[in-house]
């Protein structure tokens, strides 16, 4: 069926395209869901994805399944996006708030210090084993060689870092007091 | 019917606005098979590569050397892997019909492990004279693997462009290898230096080098198509 729709797609059939974009939008924007929460991003991928399929509509074979086709598309803009975005999205995950760079600045700069603040309820030697491995950006090894301690003991004082950074931002979330 | 009504409520509320974008003044376009485009790659570039041949001279003993067995075979085996490096090099380019990272390594590691063997096997030792021989050689080896690779990597970048490659890099390291493979094997009919050092050092560590450098500039060319609307 999509197989039809995209032959007379690459013919220049623009009925046969509003059909076919129509059928494919729930697949598309479900697979997308599946990785990304947050709403705004959700939209631009789903933008993203089509235009990338417009412009890659000539290397559809159509005497194969439309299907791994669409998936490897729109797999590659997801997995692009979470590339470039892998230091916010570990923030997000941490945090459990979507902190999007598409937010607007001033809501990004009130999460910013909202974790910012969150930090300084930790004692240091929390904060400091978590701004190391997810700000920083360190591995557990290097976060645990700059600080002079064993691997695993990083591992535990990031661990523990995490709990309480959590509880503290769930707290605040439940109160509204952002 | 209800069921896709019901789907396109849960869609985003730009949908309708981009369909309308892409579907309006759609143009026909044309599927090229992969085999026709690897023709047109294959053709021009192997003539080319002849023609570097016939203009830096036959080796004297090639005759002799296409009725050796070990010859035959390393250098059907390079053959092989360039072949294949740019028929992969082109499925990279159509989505869904990529090659798995796997076989991308093992077509990668092809001609390393075999390049690994002839070196080994022919052995040999470093000489400085061994290695300024080659800078005083009327055509450098590895010079000559590099200008004979050339036009073909553009072709082939070319051609890989105006498809859809969604790893550039991948794509790009590919489309060296096949590309510097062509040259290595011209420059084998050239130079008769039977020598694994000389072999590795001017013939088979330029490949691999050059191909990793080439491809980090040839994969933001490979990108652009991303930006570009047919």
């Amino acid at each position: 069926m999509n197989e039809e729709l995209m032959h007379k797609v690459q013919q220049g059939d623009e009925d046969a395209y509003k059909e076919l974009l129509d059928q494919i939008g729930f697949i598309v924007v479900r697979h997308i869901r599946r990785h990304i929460r947050n709403e705004e991003t959700v939209n631009d991928l789903y933008q993203t994805v089509f235009m990338t399929l417009h412009r890659a509509r000539h290397t559809y074979d159509t005497s194969k399944p439309f299907k791994p086709w669409l998936y490897a598309i729109t797999k590659n803009v997801i997995y692009d996006y979470l590339r470039k975005n892998k230091k916010r999205i570990e923030l997000e995950m941490l945090t459990g708030f979507e902190l999007t760079v598409e937010a607007q600045k001033n809501t990004e700069q009130e999460e910013v210090s909202l974790l910012g603040r969150a930090l300084k309820t930790l004692s240091p030697r929390y904060e400091e084993a978590i701004r190391l491995v997810k700000i920083d950006g360190l591995s557990m090894e290097e976060a645990a060689q700059k600080l002079g301690i064993s691997k695993a003991a990083m591992k535990v004082r990031a661990h523990r870092g995490y709990e309480k950074l959590k509880k503290y931002l769930i707290n605040e979330a439940k109160h509204g007091t952002t | 019917m209800e069921q896709h009504k019901d789907n396109k409520k849960k869609l985003p509320s730009l949908h309708d606005k981009i369909v309308l974008k892409l579907s309006n003044d759609l143009k026909p376009i044309s599927f090229k098979k992969p085999f026709t485009i690897f023709l047109l790659w294959f053709l021009p570039s192997i003539s080319i590569a002849f023609l570097f041949a016939l203009f830096m001279g036959w080796r004297p003993d090639l005759n002799a050397k296409f009725h050796t067995l070990s010859f035959l075979l390393g250098w059907s085996a390079l053959f092989l892997a360039m072949i294949a490096s740019s028929w992969f090099a082109i499925k990279m380019s159509l989505p869904g019909q990529e090659p798995k990272k796997y076989t991308r390594i093992f077509i990668l590691m092809i001609p390393f492990v075999f390049m690994a063997y002839e070196t080994i096997r022919l052995g040999g030792y470093f000489s400085w004279k061994l290695f300024l021989h080659d800078l005083h050689f009327d055509y450098p080896c590895t010079l000559a693997i590099f200008v004979i690779s050339f036009i073909p990597l553009m072709i082939l970048s070319f051609l890989t462009s105006r498809l859809a490659p969604l790893k550039p890099f991948w794509t790009a390291w590919i489309i060296a290898t096949a590309t510097m493979l062509l040259g290595s094997l011209i420059v084998e009919l050239h130079c008769a230096i039977e020598n694994g050092c000389h072999l590795a050092l001017w013939h088979y560590f330029p490949v691999f080098v050059f191909s990793f450098l080439i491809a980090l500039p040839l994969q933001r060319f490979l990108r652009k198509w991303k930006s570009k609307l047919h």
